[in-house]
Formats: C-alpha cells, sequence, structure tokens
C-alpha cells in the first residue's frame, strides 16, 4: 500500500521511451509501479504526478485510455528540471508516481452526440486518453471528428494514432494540419493554423461535444471559432493547467479564483471558465 | 459571543508552578511554547530545562504556532537509489519518523481558532493529509486568554474574542480576569478529551495542577464572560469585517495596483501569518539518496507561480497581493464558509511598509 502521506509516491519504472516529435522535444514515456498493489485505475481527463528523486515532481495528464490498463503513458515536452531529467532518464530507470488527480472528461453525459475533438501540439497527450476511451466506448457516440494540428509535419505527435489507427475506427474522421509545410515536400496535406482550420472543417454544433486542447493561444482563438460555428458554452470543453506543487488541492498553488485546478480541474467547460478570474 | 462550550475539566495552575507543569509536559511531550530570544517573543520547541521561561506576557509571539501542525520544512520522504549492484536499480522509500506528540502551549486564543483553519484545508475534502493529520493527531493546544490585547489586535472583527476556546484543548484564564497581565495563577479549563487527559495526567497532577476549589466555580466564570467580552482596540474601530461577498465583484479594481504598488514582496506577511499555509514541494540531496520535503512558500514572491517555460500567471505585484487578500477574504470563504484570518495583527506588526489585512478590509468595505 502507497502510504497515507499523500505526497510520497510509488516507486515506478519507465519500461519504454517512445519519440514523439522529430527534434526529440516531446517524449511518452511508458511507466509501471513496481508494486502492482499501487496500480490505480484513472479516468479520461486526469493528471499524474511523476517524479525524478533528487530534481523533483511535475504534474502531467495520462495520455493512455484506462482501458488499456497498465502500464500507463505519459507524454512529456522537455520544459523545466524536471522534465528534462525525464528525458535524460533511460529505460529501466527508476521514478516516483503519485495519482489520479483531478476532475474527469464527463463522458457519460455525452452518450448519443457527435464528438470533436480539437487539438494542437503535444496537448494532444490528455485528448488522446479520452479519444481512445470514447473509441472503446464507440458504441456510446455518433461521428467523431479529430481535428489536430502541430507547427510542422516532424511535432505531430502519436502518428501511429492520427495517420493510422483513428481514421480506420468506424465512423472517424481525422482532419490534420501543420502551420507550416516541410522543405522536404512530403507533407501533402492542409497547411494552416488550427483555429482556421476549424472553420474549414465546420463541424456541426448539433448534438455534438467539442473538446479543445492546446497552446493557450490556440485555445483563444478557437474558442473565438467555436461560437461561430454555432457551438454553446456549455458544448465546449478544454482543460487549464498551472504550476502544481501537491495536486490534492493542499498547497494553495493552483488556484484561479477559489477553483483549484489539480481537484475542481483541470476539465472545465466554457461556461465554468467564463466565471473564472482572466488568471491562468 | 454566544460562545459557550461545555468545560471537560477544571483546574487551578499557579503561574510560579507553570514552568515545574511544563517540565513534567515534556517527559512525554516535545512542548512548544513562546519564549523570548533576544528581546523578541518566538514560538518554538522548548529545550530542555527551558520549560521556566515560557513567557506568556507578550500578546503574541513574533512568528505563529502553526509551526506545532505545519513545520516551516517538514520530510516528507527519504529516498535511496541503488545501481550499482549490477543488476536493475532499485529505489527504497522510507516515511520520517513523526516523532513524539507536541503540546502546543501559551498560544493566543487567535491562534488556537487558526489551527482549526489549516484543519479544514488539511483534513477535509476529497483527500486528507496523512502527514499533516499524523501530526495533528498527536497535539495538544493549549491556549492562554489575553489580558490586554495589543493594539494591532482584531480578532472581533471576525467574531472571536480574547477568551475564545475555538481550537483549543485546554484554555488558560487568567485569575485575576482581563485588564492585567500579573496576576498569581490560571484557571485552565479543558474543552476537549485530549484537554481533558492532558490536565488529568499523573505528571500534571504531580506538578501541582490541582482541583478547582469549590468556592471558585463562579469566580471563574465571571472571569471567563470577562475575557469574551473584551474588546480589541483595532476591532473595536473595525468593527465586524464581512466583505466575501463584495470582493466577488472587485477582481478587477484599480484597489489592488493602488495598494500593492509599496508591496516589496518580502513575504513576511504570509511567514508570520497564522493561516497562511501555501507549501511548496523540493528534493534535497543527490539522486541516490535525499529527502523529499515540503516548505512554506508565499504567493507573494514571483516565483511563486512561475512554471517551467516562464509563463507565470501573476507576473505583477497588484496581482499576488491581490491573491493574498482574496484568498483570506473570498476564496477560503467560499471553499470552507469562513474567513481566512482570525485577527491576530502580526501582519499590521511586521509588514514594513503597511500593507496589512486590516487595511485592506477596511478599504475595500469602502470601494
Amino acid at each position: 500500500m502507497m502510504s497515507d502521506n499523500l505526497l510520497v509516491p510509488g516507486v515506478a519504472t519507465i519500461l519504454d521511451i517512445r519519440d514523439e516529435t522529430s527534434n526529440g522535444d516531446t517524449k511518452t514515456f511508458w511507466v509501471q509501479f513496481d508494486k502492482p498493489e499501487d496500480a490505480f485505475v484513472h479516468r479520461p481527463g486526469q493528471c499524474a504526478m511523476i517524479s525524478v528523486f533528487g530534481v523533483g515532481e511535475s504534474m502531467i495528464s495520462i495520455t493512455s485510455t484506462p482501458t488499456r490498463g497498465w502500464p500507463i503513458e505519459l507524454c512529456i515536452k522537455r520544459a523545466g528540471r524536471v522534465t528534462g531529467a525525464l528525458h535524460d532518464s533511460q529505460i529501466g530507470d527508476k521514478v516516483g508516481l503519485r495519482g489520479p488527480y483531478g476532475n474527469i472528461f464527463p463522458v457519460e453525459d455525452w452518450k448519443g452526440k457527435n464528438l470533436v475533438f480539437i487539438a494542437g501540439g503535444f496537448a494532444l497527450a490528455p485528448v488522446r486518453c479520452l479519444i481512445d476511451y470514447c473509441l472503446a466506448h464507440r458504441d456510446w457516440f455518433k461521428h467523431i471528428d479529430i481535428i489536430y494540428g502541430a507547427r510542422s509535419p516532424g511535432d505531430l505527435c502519436f502518428k501511429p494514432d492520427i495517420l493510422e489507427r483513428w481514421p480506420k475506427e468506424k465512423d472517424t474522421t481525422v482532419s490534420l494540419t501543420v502551420d507550416r509545410a516541410d522543405e522536404a515536400g512530403t507533407w501533402k496535406g492542409p497547411v494552416g493554423f488550427v483555429p482556421s482550420f476549424v472553420e474549414q472543417v465546420k463541424p456541426s454544433p448539433k448534438d455534438t461535444i467539442a473538446v479543445t486542447c492546446g497552446p493557450p493561444i490556440m485555445i483563444k482563438f478557437v474558442l473565438q471559432v467555436l461560437p461561430k460555428l454555432g457551438f454553446t458554452d456549455e458544448q465546449t470543453f478544454t482543460t487549464l493547467e498551472l504550476k502544481m506543487q501537491c495536486g490534492v488541492g493542499k498547497c494553495g498553488r493552483c488556484n484561479i479564483g477559489d477553483k483549484y485546478v489539480c481537484v475542481d480541474g483541470p476539465v472545465f467547460n466554457l461556461t465554468q471558465i467564463k466565471k473564472l478570474p482572466a488568471e491562468f | 459571543m454566544a460562545e459557550s462550550p461545555v468545560p471537560k475539566a477544571t483546574r487551578l495552575v499557579t503561574k510560579a508552578g507553570l514552568g515545574a507543569w511544563l517540565a513534567a509536559l515534556a517527559a512525554d511531550n516535545t512542548v512548544m511554547g513562546p519564549v523570548m530570544v533576544d528581546g523578541k517573543p518566538l514560538f518554538r520547541a522548548l529545550a530542555a530545562g527551558q520549560e521556566g521561561d515560557v513567557d506568556l506576557e507578550s500578546v503574541h509571539t513574533v512568528n505563529s504556532p502553526k509551526v506545532g501542525v505545519l513545520p516551516q520544512t517538514e520530510p516528507m520522504v527519504r529516498y535511496r537509489l541503488d545501481k550499482d549492484s549490477g543488476g536493475a536499480p532499485t529505489l527504497s522509500t522510507e516515511a520520517p519518523d513523526s516523532g513524539p506528540p507536541v503540546v502546543v502551549f501559551g498560544v493566543r486564543p487567535c491562534d488556537a481558532v487558526a489551527i482549526e483553519l489549516l484543519d479544514k484545508v488539511f483534513l477535509t475534502g476529497d483527500f486528507v493529509d496523512g502527514a499533516y493529520k499524523e501530526r495533528r493527531d498527536k497535539v495538544t493546544v493549549v491556549s492562554v486568554a489575553c489580558p490586554v490585547p495589543a493594539k494591532s489586535c482584531f480578532c472581533d472583527s471576525f467574531g472571536l474574542t480574547p477568551g475564545a476556546s475555538r481550537g483549543a484543548d485546554v484554555v488558560l484564564y487568567g485569575r485575576s480576569g482581563p485588564g492585567k497581565v500579573e496576576g498569581d495563577a490560571y484557571y485552565a479549563v479543558a474543552y476537549t478529551d485530549r484537554g481533558e487527559a492532558l490536565l488529568g495526567s499523573a505528571g500534571s497532577k504531580a506538578a501541582g495542577v490541582a482541583d478547582l476549589p469549590g468556592t471558585e466555580g463562579q469566580k471563574m466564570e465571571n472571569a471567563i464572560s470577562s475575557f469574551r467580552a473584551l474588546k480589541t482596540p483595532l476591532g473595536d474601530k473595525l468593527g465586524r469585517i464581512d466583505v466575501a461577498g463584495k470582493l466577488d465583484g472587485l477582481f478587477e479594481n484599480p484597489y489592488w495596483e493602488k495598494i500593492s504598488a509599496r508591496c516589496v514582496s518580502c513575504g513576511t506577511c504570509t511567514f508570520v501569518c497564522p493561516t497562511c499555509y501555501c507549501f511548496g514541494v523540493a528534493d534535497t540531496g543527490a539522486a541516490g539518496q535525499g529527502v523529499r520535503f515540503r516548505y512554506w512558500d508565499s504567493c507573494k514572491f514571483p516565483q511563486f507561480l512561475t512554471m517551467a517555460g516562464g509563463h507565470n500567471p501573476r507576473p505583477a505585484k497588484k496581482m499576488r497581493s491581490r491573491q493574498r487578500f482574496m484568498h483570506k477574504l473570498n476564496y477560503y470563504h467560499h471553499r470552507y464558509g469562513e474567513y481566512l484570518c482570525v485577527g491576530c495583527g502580526r501582519c499590521v506588526e511586521s509588514c514594513p511598509v503597511g500593507l496589512h489585512l486590516p487595511l485592506v478590509a477596511g478599504d475595500v468595505r469602502g470601494l
């Protein structure tokens, strides 16, 4: 059993490390607890705190669907000390792991609806968990639209999913774009930023839930496009992130107004977000 | 206040016997209390033999007794990585020993309430903080009613009084009532089982904690009532602070910019505050061996919310000042139904630029 001390992680092992981007700045880590009894069951939207002992902890969204069980996958971009130390790790290295934290996408409420997933860059990570969860329960939903873009073809993450696996799923459309095509000219698909691409793909708001994750600037403009297409605030979901230390609503770090992203989020619909002070 | 908790036990402790009592308690407990250090009253764990030096005259210590339940730094886990055995690396973790029970002695009634406000954060909600709980379950809080509130005190602005018992296991009330610092003895009143056990312990009895003379019941009642009726100078001027609703609409008010211009981001307010609890978690040591600990952090520091990559949602002083006052007077109230301030006045005394809570609470009413 893990300690009653919420801040004490279980010991886990890195089983695999996979490059997601061509420049090597984003990798997916496959991790598994050393003690099977430490294993938790997460739900789409939730995060885990991963740590390199001697360096520190980082809160990372879980990118693998709970329907696939363990090991779980964490897609991590090299950004600071902890993520840097993780990127420098080898398969077989020990890490700390605790979780799952945060609220969930209200998937049960979406039964019978169409789903539109809009993601940019490595922020496909949290949405990927949700997409695979929904695909594992394919009968619950009508059409599934996946709209995804990155700066360049080399920055598109989860290529086996976006290029091969998802397009083959029943009644599922995958639309990809890049900000800039590569110089080699291998990219034959659409070129343009995600928000304007969403306007072109033009998903119907009728009986549809839209979920968007990406860099703040992308989210900002996607949230301007969706209402133009007829999506209401209640139909529109996104995730927020803020610096976290405890992950359990105690350390006073990740509040936006009276909400803590770690326990009240990370998933919010647009109605909820509009009630928050603009401080994130 | 209409507060009337039922005492579980009443005793009499002479002032001259306090040191002996604390020395007796120190046999089984870590005793923390207020002592003068270089002319300043500080709240800290008493060293052996220091029991007689406890200072109950100063209205409050410069630092707050929250150290009794939330140490400034606290190890969470020790780790050791063995990599050189040739096989797969192994990582062992070990929880630190939480130590003996703690008597948090001689705090003021406001500080005892503050501990309860921290309890709400750490012990309620979907997650109970195990490290905090383990320590807290072993803490007995002994407060002492304030005979003469300081000019910076404003507990009554939050509905408390210099004789409040909330959060305390035992309250000491000066036998001669409020108004006089000097007196020969204290009524020791236990309001909880834990307090009753402390007063009734063999050590307490041996150290002269005596039964209350039957003839003195009414006199004690009168003294307690007088403490509870006592007003504080600043609180009397300010009146009741109830600004949570008003603050709902003031997030974007230019007031925050104006008031925070003089803030020097030193974080003193958060460190002396008995209700500020925000913490960070960090590792010290090397990759092979070390300790992960938590430490008090401060929302007044620019780095508090700076993320890897450099984004900081609160880059300006006005945002950080607003965060602190909103947390105390609005956000916490939304989550827990009361204010995260007990009116101890430490920020009034310690802020180098006079940017303190009663000032802001008063200003907010006029916005």
